[in-house]
């Protein structure tokens, strides 16, 4: 049998993904993006209200996108299944979580623009800033779900940690995810390290769990 | 016993124990474990007590005005609609009717309003403070949020010079900007509940005597901690984080294949999951009911001599908490039974995100007939605000009531769900299921 | 090239508990049964030569290649596990092409193979269904087919005829007897009747040890003459259940034929023929298990 020259051909595998593993989540996140401006004036913001709407509402889709990275395998039978064949199954969960932070960063970026359009004071660092907020939230749902083989309880620490940033406000220091409002975006940086380590933890972990069984 | 056995599986599962460090923290992270931080003291002649805001036309009316001629000439108003802070710029069309309201309070012609509106360049916005909610709105280091709206920031530095007029009945002035509101869409600060804000008086001692003899004499003080509590425990976390336990252990039944083999049980659907339901429920009080004691446990010595109800933090459990927690993990059951995915925790999630954003705005008090989460946080004014509190209990009530038995009513569609999944007649997506075999049936005859 | 799975001295362990005490096995081209009972250690086996799994010790070559590789193993390997499920959006094409380009093949390949796979487990028609409608039997079929895509020298099936109905599970076996025809085919199941009319070698697997690995011929040889079957009233049946081995039995009217393993004949017993099912049974028995007749009984 001859294989495929090119041997991990990350398009095709995207594409067949994003149609039957992503939609779900992709209309949840785009359903977040219509419903925030019923909730939030998204017109005539100056900068640090502008930040409100990104950083406190379309930030969270990147819950929406990220935390179910893993569960198509967390069916044991299915990852039996593909991690029997010659094309790495992390591999396969690296393509995931890059397209959704992709389409996670892009939603943010075309709700910045949708707010630019409405006359707010709106700049690309503060779209940056709510994608950094994204990141972390979802990578942090990742990596209980990895933790955990269970995407459902994937997506409480996410919501816990948004409840506590609406409770305890600054007090959390370079992990408040709502910065930009007080006109601060230091912490912004360490989200979004945060973010991809715990991403990086996540992918690892996945990976070493089937075998460390 | 069913009962006993279905809360030691709950106990003992990894989501429970993630459950209750999520309690935990969010608790501790609105700090009821530091009540005794917030004492209530008798308030001695001569002090002062603080505002409140009264209804005085002679103090709300000019200064309700001078703010809306400032917004109205920089054409860039601010309400806040649900909670959250929203700058609303009127069409050409919409400024000329606030014009005309404008004249109808100041007496002055509409023309002349918007030519002097028009000669004044907009000012720059000057520097904002942070405050979550927006300017006026404040965050307290215990997760509340205040709203201050008199202490008004101006934006322009010219102002528009136009007075009440004088023959202006109070009344009627409420009624236009009442229209005012209306043409902003509701949530400004002219909205006839909100002119209020604009009056402010300082309290009398007698008034603060009066207070604190209500905290002691109703509340026994201790009512007013567990209230507290219960504001903050609801809001945080029991009107959220039950969903996701109903969702992953019903979820977790078909993960392991166990329904097929439940069904043919033989147990009544109808007490299964009304046990299972029970069992949630009581699983999820637990850690609440503990934690409570130990937060109101916290300010028993600081009263000495002075009668304690030491019955009340169970009393607000009960009776403030418990319908949250029934509420939220019914529509977990619910919407997990019907469905078969975890759909609920994004409905639940949803109105919980609603409910915490209206919250900001009522957070000293909401007792909406629809609210998921009932506030009554004692914000700056003084410690539990006992009448307040009396004066909205039959709303309250009703709230808590309508709560508990919308979950009960979710709970017996549930079972009926539940009952015919058992006969074969539903599942998932039965129907469609039905159609598939069907057709497939079908196929396999005539190949046959 | 080496086309024979060579297992030497293998011992898994799942946390502190072993689920494989040394095993040794070699196994040669043809279809090689590897019989035992639920959770005798016949999955964890299967999953350790598929790489799902990591083995504590021991060594394993799959033709010629250490199972440390997984890769090169992954593509010499088609494994079906004991369920078959795909991402439940998935139709049947669909499925087969997504784990085409997992197998690693060529675009042109991919079109061409799962033509010819779906052609030969019967499934062409059933192209734009959705993999969650299949029937048990169809959708195990589809298996066989996605384990074939990138035309395996081992084929490892776990359990492949379980909850089939009779129909189905004869044609199953017919198929694979097909396949192993130019490869190595390792087939578990609890299932004596599966093991009866395909293999010629076979292994009893019993907690997590080889109990025996042979020919099925050399396994009946085995149970020669220690085989019996003898008439009861019902009356006396208890008493017989405890202390006999009984491998079948009967009923009819107030009497109940007995078949059953013992090492010398008794009264009233006749000795017979030995099949594949006493065989085991004596295996098991000997290896001290007693409590069998409920497992197994019911597969007749």
């Amino acid at each position: 049998m001859q294989f495929s020259k090119k041997r991990f051909p990350v398009l095709e595998i995207a594409k067949i993904n994003l149609r039957h593993n992503a939609p779900l989540s992709i209309a949840v996140a785009v359903l977040l993006c219509l419903v925030t401006p019923l909730l939030i004036g998204t017109a005539n913001l100056d900068r640090n209200s502008a930040a409100m709407p990104l950083e406190m509402f379309v930030s969270l889709v990147g819950v929406v996108l990220l935390t179910p990275i893993f569960q198509p395998e967390q069916n044991e039978e299915i990852d039996d299944l593909v991690s029997s064949k010659y094309c790495s199954t992390a591999k396969v969960h690296l393509i995931r979580t890059v397209y959704s932070a992709g389409i996670a960063a892009l939603l943010i970026c075309v709700f910045t623009v949708s707010m630019k359009l409405q006359s707010c004071d709106v700049t690309p660092v503060l779209a940056l800033g709510a994608i950094a907020d994204a990141l972390f939230l979802g990578s942090m749902g990742m990596l209980t779900s990895a933790l955990t083989g269970n995407t459902v309880i994937g997506y409480m620490p996410p919501l816990l940690y948004y409840a506590l940033n609406i409770g305890m406000g600054p007090k959390l220091g370079s992990l408040y995810l709502f910065s930009m409002v007080t006109g601060s975006y230091t912490a912004k940086l360490w989200l979004f390290l945060a973010g991809l380590l715990m991403m990086a933890a996540a992918l690892f972990y996945q990976r070493l769990r089937k075998r460390m069984a | 016993m069913l009962l006993l056995q279905e809360i030691k599986k709950i106990v003992k599962s990894i989501p429970y124990m993630i459950f209750v460090a999520a309690v935990v923290i969010g608790l501790f992270s609105q700090g009821v474990f530091r009540f005794q931080d917030d004492l209530l003291e008798e308030p001695q002649p001569g002090g002062s007590y603080g505002y409140k805001h009264e209804e005085i036309a002679e103090q709300i009316m000019p200064a309700a005005l001078r703010d809306l001629l400032t917004e109205f000439s920089n054409n860039n108003y601010t309400t806040y609609p649900i909670g959250f802070i929203k700058h609303v710029k009127l069409s050409e069309s919409k400024q000329e009717k606030m014009a005309e309201i404008l004249s109808g309070i100041t007496g002055n012609d509409k023309d002349r309003i918007l030519q002097e509106a028009a000669g004044i360049t907009p000012g720059a916005s000057g520097n904002y403070t942070f405050q979550i909610g927006g300017d006026g709105m404040q965050q307290d280091g215990n997760g509340g949020f205040t709203i201050g709206s008199d202490e008004k920031q101006q934006n322009s530095p010219e102002k528009m010079a136009f007075a009440v007029r004088d023959d202006m009945d109070y009344a009627r002035f409420k009624e236009l900007m009442g229209q005012a509101d209306d043409l902003l869409g509701g949530g400004s600060n002219y909205a006839v509940d909100s002119l209020i804000g604009y009056g402010t008086v300082p309290l009398t001692y007698e008034e603060a005597k009066e207070r604190y003899d209500l905290a002691i004499s109703s509340d026994k003080v201790t009512g007013g901690y567990a209230r507290l509590f219960s504001d903050y425990a609801g809001v945080m976390v029991l009107s959220i984080l039950p969903v996701f336990l109903a969702v992953i252990l019903g979820m977790k039944d078909r993960r392991v294949k166990m329904e097929a083999l439940i069904y043919t049980k033989k147990i009544s659907a109808a007490k299964l999951t009304f046990i299972r339901y029970l069992a949630l429920v009581i699983a999820a009080m637990l850690p609440v009911i503990l934690i409570s004691y130990i937060s109101n446990m916290m300010v028993w010595s600081s009263y000495p001599g002075i009668q304690l109800d030491y019955l009340a933090p169970l009393k607000y459990d009960f009776g403030w908490l418990l319908p949250s927690v029934m509420i939220s993990t019914a529509i977990g059951m619910f919407l997990t039974e019907l469905t078969g995915t975890p759909i609920a925790v994004a409905v639940q999630g949803l109105w919980w995100m609603f409910d915490v954003n209206l919250g900001i705005k009522s957070v000293s008090s909401g007792y909406a007939l629809l609210r998921l989460a009932p506030r009554h946080n004692a914000g700056a004014d003084s410690l539990f605000r006992t009448q307040d509190y009396l004066d909205h209990f039959g709303d309250l009530v009703q709230n808590r009531l309508l709560m508990a038995g919308i979950a009960l009513a979710l709970i017996l569609l549930t079972i009926l769900i539940y009952e015919s999944k058992r006969k074969g007649k539903f599942g998932g997506n039965a129907i469609f299921k039905k159609a598939v075999s069907s057709i497939r049936d079908r196929k396999n005859k005539s190949q046959a | 090239m080496n086309n024979s799975i060579e297992i030497k001295g293998l011992n898994k362990f799942y946390g502190k508990k072993q689920a494989l005490f040394d095993v040794n096995l070699s196994i040669q081209q043809g279809m090689f049964g590897l019989l035992g009972r639920n959770g005798a250690g016949k999955t964890t086996l299967m999953k350790t030569l598929a790489t799902l799994l990591q083995k504590k010790n021991g060594v394993i070559t799959v033709c010629g290649v250490p199972i440390e590789n997984a890769k090169e193993i992954r593509r010499i390997i088609g494994y079906l596990p004991q369920e078959f499920s795909m991402y439940p959006s998935m139709k049947v094409g669909e499925a087969m092409k997504y784990l085409a380009i997992l197998s690693g093949l060529s675009g042109s390949q991919r079109k061409e193979r799962i033509d010819a796979l779906l052609k030969k487990v019967n499934l062409t028609e059933h192209r734009d269904k959705k993999v969650k409608a299949l029937s048990g039997g169809m959708k195990r079929r589809l298996g066989i087919a996605q384990a074939l895509l990138n035309n395996p020298k081992v084929l490892i099936v776990d359990e492949p005829t379980a909850g089939l109905d009779p129909e189905e599970r004869v044609r199953f076996r017919n198929l694979l007897s097909e396949i192993a025809e130019d490869k190595i085919v390792i087939l578990s199941t609890h299932i004596v009747g599966d093991i009866e009319a395909t293999c010629e070698d076979i292994a009893i697997i019993n907690e997590g040890r080889v109990i025996y690995n042979g020919t099925v011929d050399a396994l009946l040889q085995e149970a020669e003459g220690r085989v019996f079957t003898m008439t009861a009233s019902k009356r006396e049946l208890p008493e017989l259940k405890r202390q006999l081995s009984i491998t079948s039995m009967h009923t009819q009217g107030n009497k109940v034929h007995i078949r059953f393993i013992a090492d010398n004949l008794m009264q009233g017993a006749k000795t017979c023929e030995p099949n594949i099912e006493d065989a085991y049974m004596l295996y098991l028995h000997t290896s001290g298990v007693r409590e069998i007749l409920g497992e197994i009984g019911g597969e007749w």
